[in-house]
């Protein structure tokens, strides 16, 4: 049994596609594969417990057979964070994991434990992913650091990773590469990661589709009524552009995205005909302002969904604004352009000689 | 496909589904106006409820009817349409008009309706006008098959109309007026036939000597162009369209749910494909009338015979205003006008036979300039003096239209005193204007028409081009996922359709850069390659006049510093080094692809005139030389190019050149649906022209 411990230096790094993209392929590959988030300090109350979208989504995807508290084991949320400064014991989270831990890694060959969302998350529960990665004899594992690329200010990332680290990292991801520093990252970078001791597994460029949202996302979002095409909801939707601008402009403006969510006031019929007419994947109205039934006909014939939002066309920008770039990766088309993405570009050989499998 | 409407506009036979013998409903309407004006072939009211409406036996549905039916009209409520025009498709109906509403034009459970309706009627190979129609009217046949009040006259107009309740508000008028119609379609939703269908078909219709139209949006433009312009090569097609402003291009949008498509699009389809525009109804018939019982003037220049001297300057005014002439009356006509009119009378054009000229006067007047060589239209105003002999000047009038051959439009000015001559002129065909204008407004039509008639079919040139280079970029930018083209890509694309540019090379990094400028000499301009940043200057990506390799570097870390700040998810590829290019006139040329009409050309001295004073000139794609030439020629500041003060003359063959080249680009690859080479820079003539910028969007 060997275990694989996916973290990142920041939020929205690509962790989560990177831990799905090696649990499907590793299974595929050679081995059985299970899946832990052992610290978790954003989750969300639902029906009364600690819920980690993430983590039910991929227990689904992978047919993992855990309970959920096993899969889950230290789930906080900031309220209860703060009980737990007035008086709790953190002793009783390295329990529950170590304990939840044992379960898991007996029915697998590998566990790819997804880390928590930056390095210094989990010092308070004792469980930031140093101390993690440290626990030793109880875990053992091997840490990947994914860091999200902006330019070369992002070394740091790397290299704080290895301090952080030490030994246990075994190699890093190198993920979201802007276009222009492609070349460089494959190159350079690599090159200068490697000479000093960072295995590079990966380099990947940054792509549109897995900054994506879906129209479901936007709608539960803006508790806005799907009125037409609510069987898009699963659909991705790359952009979002705000239409308030005189008929002409409108055209003009519209035809730079692709797969975009439009949001206009519901009355604005002249550009809601304008989104229509280009590639255009939502038209989110504000103001509870019904559209037309003509709009919405032709939207229909368009294929393109159209939701009916409380806000004003402000409030609901800054909202569905929100979900850019910072989406969950648990859509399937997202999934499948990312494992494409590792396929092409992943040293899956190296990581399986360092893991010891295959 | 030969486009054969004989179901609606010769048909044998007639059934109305959902006839009722109640008067107060829809069905009855119908079968009422049917059998009272006169249809003289078979009529078979359907309903399985009644015995017999209007004398006529009932059937319970169309296959019960015993002979042959080539028209359905139907009045049943929606939900009962599809198995109706099922019914009529068995039973081998040609053409069906469903008056019933409540499809698409509800929303998207009506538009699945309509969908299935159309699907029927194309299965078995029907014709359909409507749904949510008014009917039609062919004064011919005679057939009213609609539930508009009244028949009008015989006439030369044809009328079509997206808005059904306009048909009866003109309907209503024409009555009044005595205007004579020969075809009346209320289009509906236009699920199957739609206006370039019977603007064919009316092409090809001897009764209908001009055809008129009330549109709110075009189907297809391209293919308007293309049928509207071999159509009005043959007779006049006057339109009407809506939705031109912004507030009005909103009420279509949620009218119609598609987009008004934009008004300079239209004007400039209208203008190639020779549609005479119409700004009202009122503007529409007083065009239609003219034509339909005058024959077109040879020339532009008018005569005005007047009775009284402020008309007749009004009348000047207008003719110069609408690009008319005054025709200069020939020393014969002259001497034949002073021989007959009284010494204070003017022989000089306009002719003022003063105001207690009666008929004989305005006779003598009206046969001389009706046959000087120099006159090509005649405009007779009278204004009701009390000696004023109207009825008998209108019947003078009228004879010499006869016999004359040149248009006559007359100004009878008034209300009251003036009826009985305008119905003698109206009975005569002569259309008579309540005030000079608007007939100079008629006349002014009658001349474009000429014109158009006369222009030779537009000849478009094909260039020498690579075509598979640019759909390999367009695949390449597609296959990324991006809908832009900055200039680094458009490069490849200018060279393939030999539109010139000045050199230049992507860099990658500040060294790059610095190299690249070396070679192509300084100074250089450096250019931020960005497929997501279009508007490069509003963020500072364009620097000009670079002299060193340091300020090279320094402008390159600059500008993508900058360009990651401004837009973090813009993907940046480098700096473009490029020549910097001096001493030419900045023009503007693109494209913009029209909802309705397609590839929109446009054309424009660049910098601030295209910018605050919008002198810029429109036309659809694809244009031939003589196009091109108009479009140069058509922008305010075309002086500025032709050359002022002794400034040489720029080079307009190479913009002509461009221009084509770009016309033909945006024709073969439909996908591209913005381009623009802002700016082109246009050298000396003989020196060509270099396009600095280029970007596009695809579809």
């Amino acid at each position: 049994m060997t275990t694989l411990y996916v973290l990142s230096t920041e939020t929205y790094s690509g962790k989560t596609a990177v831990c799905i993209g090696l649990g499907l392929r590793m299974r595929e590959d050679c081995c059985s594969v299970g899946y832990m988030k052992p610290v978790n300090l954003s989750a969300v109350l639902h029906a009364g417990q600690p819920y980690d979208e993430d983590v039910v989504f991929i227990k689904d995807l992978f047919g993992l057979p855990e309970p959920l508290e096993v899969l889950a084991p230290v789930q906080l949320t900031p309220q209860r964070l703060e009980a737990l400064l007035t008086g709790g014991s953190p002793e009783e989270f390295h329990r529950r994991l170590v304990e939840a831990y044992r379960i898991v890694s007996a029915n697998y060959q590998i566990v790819i434990l997804e880390g928590a969302s930056n390095l210094r998350e989990g010092y308070i529960v004792r469980l930031a992913p140093p101390q993690l990665a440290a626990l030793g004899a109880d875990l053992d594992a091997k840490a990947l650091a994914v860091v999200r690329y902006e330019d070369a200010r992002s070394v740091d990332h790397f290299l704080a990773a290895q301090a952080r680290l030490g030994e246990r990292l075994i190699g890093v991801v190198v993920n979201a590469v802007p276009g222009l520093h492609l070349e460089f990252a494959e190159t350079y970078l690599r090159d200068y990661l490697e000479s000093q001791g960072i295995p590079v597994f990966a380099v990947l460029p940054r792509q549109r589709l897995l900054q994506a949202t879906t129209i479901g996302e936007l709608a539960d979002g803006l508790s806005a009524e799907i009125l037409v095409h609510a069987d898009m909801r699963d659909e991705l939707v790359e952009s979002l552009m705000v239409g308030a601008m005189g008929v002409d402009q409108a055209l003009h403006y519209f035809r730079r995205r692709a797969n975009k969510a439009v949001i206009t006031g519901g009355d604005r019929s002249d550009i809601q005909s304008a989104a229509l007419e280009t590639s255009t994947k939502c038209l989110i109205l504000t103001g509870n302002l019904h559209p037309s039934a003509a709009i919405l006909a032709r939207a229909e014939e368009a294929g393109v969904a159209v939701m009916l939002a409380p806000q004003d066309t402000l409030t609901a920008i800054e909202i569905a604004d929100s979900y850019f770039g910072r989406s969950r990766f648990l859509q399937r088309a997202k999934i499948e352009a990312f494992r494409k993405l590792m396929d092409e570009r992943f040293d899956f050989q190296r990581l399986y000689n360092m893991l010891g499998v295959k | 496909m030969a486009l054969t409407l004989d179901p609606f506009f010769n048909p044998r036979s007639v059934a109305v589904v959902g006839a009722s013998a109640d008067p107060k409903k829809l069905g009855h309407a119908v079968v009422y106006n049917i059998v009272t004006h006169g249809f003289p072939g078979d009529v078979y009211p359907i309903n399985p409820k009644a015995e017999e409406i209007m004398g006529r036996r009932c059937y319970p549905s169309v296959l019960a009817v015993p002979g042959e039916v080539d028209l359905a009209v139907i009045v049943v409520p929606s939900q009962a349409v599809l198995a109706v025009v099922e019914e009529c498709g068995q039973k081998g109906v040609g053409g069906i008009i469903v008056i019933t509403a409540g499809f698409r034009e509800v929303g998207p459970q009506g538009l699945a309706m309509e969908r299935d309706l159309l699907a029927t009627v194309r299965r078995y190979g029907m014709r359909m006008i409507g749904p949510n129609c008014l009917g039609i009217i062919d004064t011919f046949v005679p057939l009213q098959a609609s539930f508009a009040l009244g028949m009008p006259k015989q006439g030369g107009i044809a009328f079509m109309s997206q808005s059904g309740a306009l048909c009866t508000s003109i309907l209503d008028m024409a009555l009044a007026d005595g205007i004579g119609f020969s075809r009346f379609v209320s289009l509906g939703n236009k699920a199957d036939l739609n206006e370039i269908d019977f603007l064919q078909a009316w092409g090809d219709d001897p009764n209908s000597r001009v055809i008129t139209a009330y549109l709110e949006g075009i189907a297809d433009g391209a293919r308007f162009i293309e049928v509207a312009r071999q159509v009005s090569k043959r007779k006049p097609v006057i339109a009407v369209k809506s939705g031109t402003t912004q507030a009005g291009s909103r009420a279509v949008s949620s009218h119609t749910g598609t987009l008004a498509g934009s008004e300079r699009a239209y004007e400039a389809a209208f203008l190639q494909a020779g549609v005479l525009r119409a700004t009202s109804v009122q503007d529409l018939f007083d065009m239609a009338v003219a034509f339909a019982r005058q024959p077109l003037p040879a020339t532009d220049a008018v005569a005005v015979v007047t009775n009284a001297g402020g008309p007749g300057i009004m009348a000047t005014d207008a003719l110069e205003r609408a690009g008319l002439r005054l025709a200069t009356l020939t020393a014969e006509t002259q001497a034949k006008l002073r021989e007959g009119l009284p010494p204070a009378a003017s022989v000089l054009n306009p002719v003022d036979v003063l105001g207690d000229a009666m008929a004989d006067r305005y006779a003598l007047a009206i046969n001389a300039v009706a046959d000087d060589p120099n006159v090509g239209a005649i405009l007779v105003i009278l204004t009701p003096q009390i000696m004023t002999q109207i009825q008998e000047t209108a019947a003078a009038v009228t004879a010499v239209a006869k016999r004359s051959g040149k248009p006559i439009l007359t100004a009878f000015m008034g209300k009251q005193t003036i009826a009985a001559g305008e119905r003698i002129l109206v009975e005569h065909g002569l259309p008579n204007y309540p005030v000079p204008e608007r007939a100079v407004n008629a006349l002014a039509a009658m001349v474009r028409q000429k014109r158009w008639q006369e222009r030779p079919v537009p000849k478009i040139e094909r260039f020498e081009v690579d075509r598979e280079a640019v759909a390999e970029v367009l695949r390449r930018v597609r296959a990324d996922g991006r809908l832009t083209i900055g200039d680094a890509e458009a490069r490849t694309i200018q060279a393939a359709y030999g539109i010139p540019f000045p050199k230049s090379v992507l860099a990658k990094t500040p060294d790059q850069a610095a190299a690249a400028a070396e070679e192509i000499g300084f100074p250089v301009v450096l250019k931020i390659a960005s497929p997501d940043i279009l508007h490069k200057t509003d963020i500072g990506g364009v620097k000009l006049n670079l002299q060193t390799a340091d300020q090279v570097r320094d402008a390159f870390d600059l500008m993508v510093y900058r360009a990651q700040r401004y837009q973090p998810t813009a993907e940046i590829w480098g700096c473009l080094v490029q020549q910097q290019v001096r001493g030419g006139k900045e023009v503007l040329l693109g494209m913009n692809r029209d909802p309705q009409f397609g590839p929109l050309l446009v054309f424009g001295l660049g910098g601030i005139y295209v910018e605050a004073l919008k002198d810029v000139t429109f036309r659809v794609a694809p244009i031939d030389r003589e196009q091109a030439r108009e479009m140069l020629s058509e922008i305010r500041s075309y002086s500025l190019l032709k050359g002022v003060r002794g400034e040489p003359p720029s080079d307009l063959d190479a913009i002509v050149d461009v221009m084509l080249r770009l016309s033909q680009l945006v024709t073969d690859f439909p996908e591209i649906v913005e381009l623009d080479i802002n700016p082109l820079m246009v050298f000396e003539r003989g020196k060509g022209a270099l396009g600095i910028d280029m970007r596009l969007v695809l579809k």
